[in-house]
C-alpha cells in the first residue's frame, strides 16, 4: 500500500515535472522569439532611425543653405549700402528697389538705441519701436534676442538668427539674419547698423518636406536654450523645453535642467519624450554650427517609426504553432495515459483472468486426476478380482479421455487467444466427413438411447475449408447435443448447402436437440471460457467449460456465424452458417486420395524400430504396447545414442525411428538433422516420427523442419502409432504425400492426429 | 496642497440642471484641414487636451497652436491670414478707441454660427457679448484674490481670516512677529486685493453703475471705502511697496517660489496665478523640502466678509478672414461642450466657466456665509473700470497718491 502510493506520488511528480519541462520549453521557446524578434524589431529601428537622422540632417542643411543664401542677400545690399555711402533713407530706398521678393523686408538697427527703420511698405513712417521695447523689457527672452543682436553685429562669420519674433510693422512670425552696414549719417560720418533680412516663418516652412515615409514626422529649429525659432504642430508651449517639462516631468519641475544642459552643450543628441498625447517620441536635434546657436529638431512618434507587422506574425505564429504543438503533446500525453490506464486495466483483468483460469484449471484437471490416481489404487487393492480390476482400468481410461480433451481444449483456446490459430484450407468430401462425424457419434448416442435424425443436402460434395477444425466445430455442437440430452431424447443434426456463387457454397449446420436448455442468462455468457450452466441438471456431466468458446472463436476465423436458440428443459438449437469455396475435379481427387490411408493390418511381425525416449515409463508404455503388435523395439536414451544405435546397424536392421524430442545429451531434432546428414543410405532416409509432448503448431513445425517425417503427440494414441507403421510396413510414404504434407498440412496441429508424410528422397 | 473654501464660482446662477450633451460632428470627419490657433499663452496644455478629443472626431484636423502679443491682432489678423483661431481679452473686444486693441471687426459673430452654448454660464457669454456680438468662447473665469500660507497661520496660532476686522487682526499678529503679512508683485498686490470689493460695490450699484456708464465722475465716491480700507492696510505697514517691487511684475513665476520659501502669509494674486502653483511645487527646493498648505480665497474686506469678483478669463474668436471658418467654429463647438469646457479649465488650474463643473478647487473660494458683495462681470458695465480701479490702487500702493482723496480724484479724472 506504502509503494503504491509512493508510485501513486512519484507518478504525479513525474507528470508534474514533464508538464513542467514542456510549460519550461514552450516558454523558452516563446521568449527566444520574442528576444529575436525584439532585436530584429531593434536593428530595424536603429536602421529606420539612422535613416531619419540623415534625414533631418539633410534638412539642417538645406536650412543652413537657404539661410546662408539669406544672409548671402544682406551682405549684398550692406556692402552695396557701405559702398554707395547711403543714409537710412536712401538705404530703405535701395533695399526696397533691389528687394525681387514680395514677402522679404528688411530692418535696419541702430544698435546703440535700438531705433530701428522698417522696410515694409505699409509701415509708412518706416520707424520701428520693436527693439526699443525688447530693451526696455525686461525677461529672460529679451535677454538672448539682444545677445543675439549684438552676435550678428559684431561676428561676420557663420549664421545666427533672430527669432522667431512679431514685429510691429507685419505683425507676422518672423526671423532674421543679419549683418553689420555703415551708414552716412549725413554729415560725413559713418555709424554701423545691424542690417536684418527678415523673413517669415511660413516661407521657411514651406521649404521642408519630408520623405513620405515619414508621414508623422515633423521639423523644427530652436536655440539652444530651447526656444522656438521655427515651431510644427506637434511642439508645444512656448519653448521646447517648457514642452518636454509639461509632459514628462509633471512631478519634478527642475529635471528639465538636464534638458537644458544637454542641448546646450551637445551638438547632437537623440530624445525620448511624451508629446501632448502622451506618445513616446523621438526627438533629434542637431546643432547647425558653433556660431548658430541654433538646432534642428526632428520629431517623430516611436510607433511611427517603422511597421513591425511582419516581425509579430512571426512571433504570433511562432507562439502558435506551439501552443498548438502544446495542445497536440497535451492530447496525445492524455491519450497515451488513457490507454496506459486501460492497458493497466486490461492486464488487471488478464491478471485476474489468469488466478481465475489457473482456479478452475486447477479444479478441472485435479478432479479427473483424483479419478484416475484413485481409480488405479482401488485396481492394486483388488489386483486378483480381474473383473474389478477391469472395471477400475475402464474408468480410468475414461477419465484419461476427459482429462485429455480438457488440455486439447486448453491448448486450442490458447492459440485463439493468443492470435497463432491459423486455418489450413484444403479440399475435402464434405459429405465423407459428415458420414465419418455420424460413425463418431454414433456410439454415444447409442450408449443414451437417443433419437438421431440426420438430414443433409449436399450438392456440392467438395469444398475447400480446415477440415480439421470444421469437424472440430461440428462435433463439440453435436457432443454438447448429446451430452445434455436425457437418455431416450432427440437430436436431429441438419447439413445444407446453398449456392452463393459459382465458386461459392454456403455450409448451414444445424443442431436441434430436446435437451435441457439453456436460461437467457446463461446464454448471454456462453461462449466465454469457462462458463458452464451450474444446476442440478449439469452437476454431472463432464465438460472443460471451453468448447463453446473454442466453437465461437474457429466460426469467426472461418468468417462464419453462430447463433442458439435454446429455452430451459424444451432444447437448443445451433445454426452455423460458413461459406467456403467449392473445390475443382483436380482438387476433389487430391482429397479423395489424402485420405487414402491405406490397409487395416496389425500384424508387424518382424518390423525393428527405434524408440528414442529418455524417460523410462513412456518407453516402457510404448514398448510394451508395440510388443502386442509383434514390434521389436531398441531403445535409445538421447540423440546421441540413437545416431550411435543407426550407425552400428547393419542395413535394413531398422525400419523407423520414434524420436522424444526433449532428451539430454543430443535432443531429438538435432538428432535427426545429423541421421539426414548421415553416410549410408538407408541411415539417412530412414523414416523418424516425433514422439513428443510438444504440441504446438510451431513445435511440429520445428520437427518437420529438421528432417522427420511425422509428428505424434503425447499421450499416445495408439491408432495414430499403428497407422504409421502400417505405411512404412507397406512400403513407406510416397513423393505424394510428402508434396500433399508440405502444401497443405506442415503448420497443422498434430494433437491427436498423425501428420503423415513420406519423405521425398534425394 | 491648494485646498478651497466655501462656494464661489460655479453652480452659482439659475442654469445648474442643464442635461450634459454629446458632441456630435457636423461636418465631414474625414476632410484633412489645418487649424492654426494664435494666443499668448505661453504653455497651453489644456488646449492640447482639448484638441487631442478634437482629433478623436476628426482625426484629419491638424491644429496648430502660436504665441503672440495680445496687441494688435487687428493688424496680426491682416497680417496673417492662416491663423484661423485668435484668443481674445475683454481689452481686445471693447476698446473700440484703443486702435492697438480693437479686433471686433475682425471676428465671426459666434452667436450666429452652429455653437452650442447651453453648457456655459449665461454671465460668462454675455461677458463675451459685445454690441449683440458674441466675439469669444471663454476658456475660464478668473477671480483675483490671495493664496494663503495655511501652515504658516496655524503654526502663528492664527485662523485663516473671514472679515475685515479678522483680516487686520491676523495682519497685526503677523506683523508683530516680523512677517509682512500683504505681499505680491507691485502691480498685482493693491489693484487685485482691492479690485474685487470695487467691482463688487459699482456692479451692485444701479446707480453707481449708470454713473460710470455715463461718464459721470461722481461714481468715484461710492468707492471712497475701497481706497479707505488700502489706505489702513498701507499705513499699518501690513504691506511693503519696497518688498512687493522684489516681486516679478507678472506676479507668476518667480512670484510663485517666493511664496514657496515658507514665510509669505497671504500672496495676492489672480487665480492664473494660482493655476501655476503646483506644477511649480516641485520646482522649489525649499517647498519639496518642507511642503505646506495653501488655499486661494477672495480677500476679507468686506464687515461681514468677502466681495467676490469674476469675470471671463481669455477667450477664443475666429477671425473672418480664416479659410476654415467651418471647422474652426466646429473646433469652438466641441470645446463649448461641459466635458471640454470644464476640461479646459481644470488642466490650466482656472475656475471653470461652465454652468456645471466637478472641479472643486474653487468652489470654496468663497463662504457663502461670509460673503459681503458678489459681482459676476457681464458687459453691462462700460469698458476700462477695472482699469481704472486698479492703475489707482496700483498708485495708491506706490505712493504716488498718499490720501483716499487723492485716489477719489484721480478716478474721476479718468472717468
Amino acid at each position: 500500500m506504502i509503494y503504491n502510493k509512493y508510485l501513486k506520488r512519484n507518478g504525479m511528480a513525474v507528470k508534474i515535472a514533464l508538464a513542467t519541462i514542456n510549460i519550461i520549453l514552450i516558454v523558452a521557446a516563446i521568449t527566444f522569439s520574442l528576444i529575436y524578434s525584439t532585436n530584429l524589431k531593434k536593428r530595424q529601428e536603429d536602421a529606420a532611425l539612422d535613416t531619419f537622422f540623415a534625414t533631418v540632417e539633410s534638412m539642417k542643411q538645406i536650412s543652413y543653405n537657404y539661410l546662408q543664401m539669406e544672409l548671402g542677400y544682406a551682405r549684398d545690399w550692406a556692402k552695396y549700402i557701405d559702398a554707395h555711402d547711403m543714409t537710412i533713407d536712401e538705404a530703405i530706398d535701395y533695399i526696397n528697389s533691389a528687394n525681387n521678393q514680395n514677402d522679404r523686408y528688411a530692418h535696419i538697427v541702430n544698435m546703440n538705441t535700438y531705433e530701428a527703420y522698417s522696410t515694409y511698405k505699409k509701415n509708412n513712417n518706416g520707424k520701428l519701436e520693436f527693439y526699443q521695447t525688447v530693451k526696455n523689457e525686461e525677461s529672460d527672452y529679451n535677454t538672448i534676442f539682444l545677445e543675439n543682436m549684438s552676435q550678428m553685429f559684431s561676428v561676420s562669420e557663420g549664421i545666427n538668427i533672430l527669432g522667431k519674433y512679431r514685429p510691429d510693422d507685419t505683425q507676422m512670425n518672423v526671423v532674421s539674419v543679419g549683418t553689420r552696414v555703415a551708414l552716412d549719417s549725413g554729415d560725413g560720418n559713418k555709424y554701423d547698423y545691424l542690417l536684418l533680412r527678415v523673413i517669415p516663418v511660413e516661407s521657411i516652412r514651406n521649404v521642408w518636406v519630408f520623405p513620405v515615409e515619414y508621414k508623422s514626422a515633423e521639423v523644427g529649429i530652436i536655440t539652444k536654450t530651447g526656444d522656438y525659432v521655427i515651431q510644427s504642430k506637434s511642439m508645444k508651449s512656448r519653448s521646447f523645453c517648457d514642452f518636454i517639462r509639461g509632459y514628462n516631468f509633471e512631478n519634478d519641475y527642475n529635471k528639465v535642467d538636464e534638458l537644458y544642459d544637454l542641448l546646450g552643450n551637445t551638438d547632437k543628441g537623440l530624445l525620448i519624450y511624451n508629446d501632448s498625447k502622451g506618445e513616446q517620441c523621438y526627438w533629434y536635434y542637431s546643432s547647425f554650427g558653433d556660431n548658430t546657436g541654433l538646432d534642428i529638431l526632428g520629431y517623430i512618434p516611436v510607433n511611427k517609426m517603422s511597421s513591425h507587422n511582419t516581425d509579430w506574425t512571426i512571433v504570433i505564429m511562432a507562439c502558435g504553432l506551439l501552443f498548438l504543438i502544446g495542445i497536440i503533446d497535451g492530447a496525445y500525453i492524455l491519450h497515451i495515459n488513457r490507454k496506459l490506464r486501460d492497458a493497466v486495466v486490461t492486464a488487471k483483468s488478464a491478471s485476474e483472468a489468469k488466478t481465475k483460469f489457473l482456479s478452475t484449471m486447477s479444479h478441472d484437471i485435479r478432479t479427473p486426476m483424483n479419478g484416475i490416481v484413485g481409480m488405479t489404487n482401488l485396481a492394486k487393492n483388488n489386483i486378483n478380482n480381474t473383473s474389478y480390476v477391469r472395471n477400475c482400468l475402464d474408468k480410468i481410461s475414461l477419465t484419461s479421455d476427459h482429462l485429455l480433451t480438457l488440455i486439447n481444449d486448453i491448448l486450442d483456446i490458447s492459440k485463439v487467444e493468443s492470435g497463432n490459430m491459423t486455418l489450413n484450407p484444403a479440399p475435402f468430401s464434405i459429405e465423407r466427413s459428415i458420414a465419418k462425424l455420424v460413425n463418431i457419434m454414433q456410439s454415444q448416442i447409442k450408449d443414451k438411447g437417443q433419437i438421431f435424425d440426420v438430414e443433409t443436402d449436399l450438392p456440392y460434395k467438395y469444398i475447400v475449408a480446415d477440415e480439421l477444425r470444421l469437424n472440430q466445430i461440428y462435433i463439440n455442437i453435436l457432443t454438447n447435443a448429446v451430452k445434455y440430452t436425457p437418455n431416450g431424447g432427440y437430436i436431429k443434426m441438419s447439413v445444407m448447402e446453398e449456392a452463393v456463387s459459382d465458386k461459392r457454397v454456403k455450409l448451414i449446420y444445424e443442431v436441434t436437440d430436446t435437451g435441457i436448455g439453456m436460461t437467457q442468462q446463461f446464454q448471454d455468457n456462453m461462449y466465454s471460457m469457462f462458463v458452464r450452466e451450474t444446476d442440478g441438471r449439469t452437476d454431472k456431466i463432464q465438460g472443460s467449460g471451453l468448447g463453446l468458446a473454442i466453437v465461437k472463436q474457429m466460426v469467426e476465423l472461418m468468417n462464419g456465424t453462430i447463433e442458439c436458440e435454446s429455452e430451459p428443459d424444451k432444447g437448443t438449437k445451433f445454426t452455423i452458417t460458413i461459406e467456403f469455396d467449392r473445390a475443382n475435379q483436380q482438387e476433389k481427387d487430391d482429397a479423395a486420395e489424402s485420405y487414402d490411408t491405406g490397409i487395416e493390418n496389425n500384424d508387424f511381425s518382424g518390423m525393428h524400430i527405434v524408440i528414442a525416449e529418455d524417460n523410462d515409463i513412456n518407453w516402457e508404455i510404448i514398448n510394451e504396447q508395440l510388443k502386442m503388435y509383434n514390434v521389436e523395439c531398441d531403445r535409445a536414451e538421447n540423440g546421441r545414442e540413437c545416431i550411435d544405435i543407426l550407425d552400428k546397424s547393419e542395413k535394413g536392421r531398422y525400419s523407423l525411428v520414434f524420436m522424444d524430442v526433449n532428451m539430454p545429451v543430443m535432443n531429438g531434432k538435432d538428432a535427426a538433422r545429423l541421421i539426414r546428414q548421415d553416410n549410408r543410405e538407408y541411415v539417412k532416409n530412414i523414416p523418424i516420427y516425433a514422439m513428443t509432448a510438444d504440441a504446438f503448431a510451431e513445435d511440429v513445425q520445428e520437427c518437420m523442419d529438421a528432417g522427420m517425417n511425422g509428428h505424434i503427440s503425447k499421450p499416445i494414441d495408439m491408432k495414430k502409432v499403428l497407422d504409421v507403421l502400417r505405411k512404412v510396413k507397406v512400403g513407406g510414404v510416397t513423393i505424394h504425400e510428402e508434396n500433399h504434407k508440405k502444401k497443405h498440412s506442415h503448420s497443422r496441429s498434430s494433437r491427436n492426429h498423425v501428420i503423415s508424410s513420406g519423405r521425398m528422397h534425394q | 496642497m491648494l485646498s478651497a473654501l466655501a462656494g464661489c464660482t460655479n453652480n452659482n446662477n439659475n442654469n445648474t440642471n442643464t442635461v450634459k450633451k454629446e458632441f456630435a460632428p457636423t461636418l465631414d470627419t474625414e476632410k484633412s484641414v489645418s487649424l492654426e490657433i494664435a494666443g499668448f499663452m505661453a504653455n497651453f496644455e489644456s488646449l492640447d487636451q482639448v484638441i487631442n478629443d478634437f482629433n478623436g472626431y476628426y482625426p484629419n484636423v491638424s491644429i496648430s497652436y502660436e504665441q503672440n502679443k495680445g496687441t494688435k491682432l487687428a493688424e496680426y489678423l491682416e497680417s496673417n491670414e492662416y491663423v484661423d483661431i485668435i484668443m481674445t481679452s475683454d481689452a481686445n473686444i471693447r476698446s473700440a478707441d484703443n486702435a492697438d486693441m480693437y479686433v471686433l471687426d475682425s471676428l465671426v459673430d459666434l452667436s450666429k454660427e452652429n455653437i452650442d452654448t447651453d453648457a456655459i454660464d449665461s454671465d460668462m457669454l454675455s461677458a463675451c457679448t459685445v454690441d449683440g456680438k458674441l466675439a469669444r468662447i471663454p476658456l475660464a473665469k478668473t477671480m483675483c484674490g490671495m493664496v494663503v500660507n495655511k501652515t504658516l497661520l496655524k503654526n502663528e496660532g492664527i485662523e485663516v481670516p473671514q472679515t475685515y476686522s479678522e483680516f487686520m487682526a491676523a495682519c497685526e499678529k503677523l506683523k508683530s512677529k516680523g512677517y509682512t503679512p500683504i505681499q505680491g508683485s507691485k502691480i498685482h498686490a493693491y489693484s487685485d486685493m482691492m479690485l474685487p470689493m470695487g467691482m463688487a460695490i459699482v456692479g451692485n450699484s444701479d446707480e453707481l453703475t449708470s454713473k460710470y456708464n455715463l461718464k459721470d465722475s461722481s461714481y468715484a465716491e461710492g468707492l471712497r471705502s475701497v481706497y479707505s480700507r488700502l489706505d489702513e492696510i498701507i499705513k499699518k505697514g501690513y504691506t511693503s511697496y519696497e518688498l512687493n517691487s522684489t516681486y516679478p511684475d507678472d506676479n507668476y513665476d518667480k512670484a510663485i517660489l517666493k511664496f514657496f520659501e515658507g514665510n509669505v502669509p497671504f500672496w495676492i494674486c489672480t487665480t492664473e496665478s494660482v493655476s501655476g502653483m503646483k506644477k511649480r511645487e516641485s520646482k522649489s527646493e525649499t517647498y519639496t523640502a518642507n511642503p505646506f498648505e495653501y488655499e486661494f480665497v477672495n480677500v476679507p474686506l468686506g464687515d461681514n466678509g468677502v466681495y467676490d469678483y469674476e469675470e471671463p478669463w481669455y477667450g477664443f474668436s475666429v477671425s473672418m478672414k480664416s479659410k476654415n471658418i467651418d471647422y474652426a467654429v466646429e473646433f469652438l463647438n466641441f470645446m463649448s461642450t461641459e466635458t471640454e469646457i470644464n476640461k479646459m479649465a481644470e488642466i490650466k488650474g482656472m475656475p471653470s466657466v461652465a454652468k456645471n463643473s466637478s472641479d472643486t478647487r474653487y468652489t470654496n473660494a468663497v463662504n457663502p456665509s461670509k460673503l459681503e458683495k458678489r459681482y459676476v462681470y457681464n458687459g453691462k458695465i462700460r469698458d476700462g473700470i477695472t482699469g481704472a480701479i486698479a492703475d489707482t490702487a496700483n498708485r495708491f500702493g506706490s505712493g504716488i497718491y498718499t490720501s483716499v482723496n487723492e485716489a477719489i480724484e484721480a478716478l474721476k479724472e479718468r472717468n
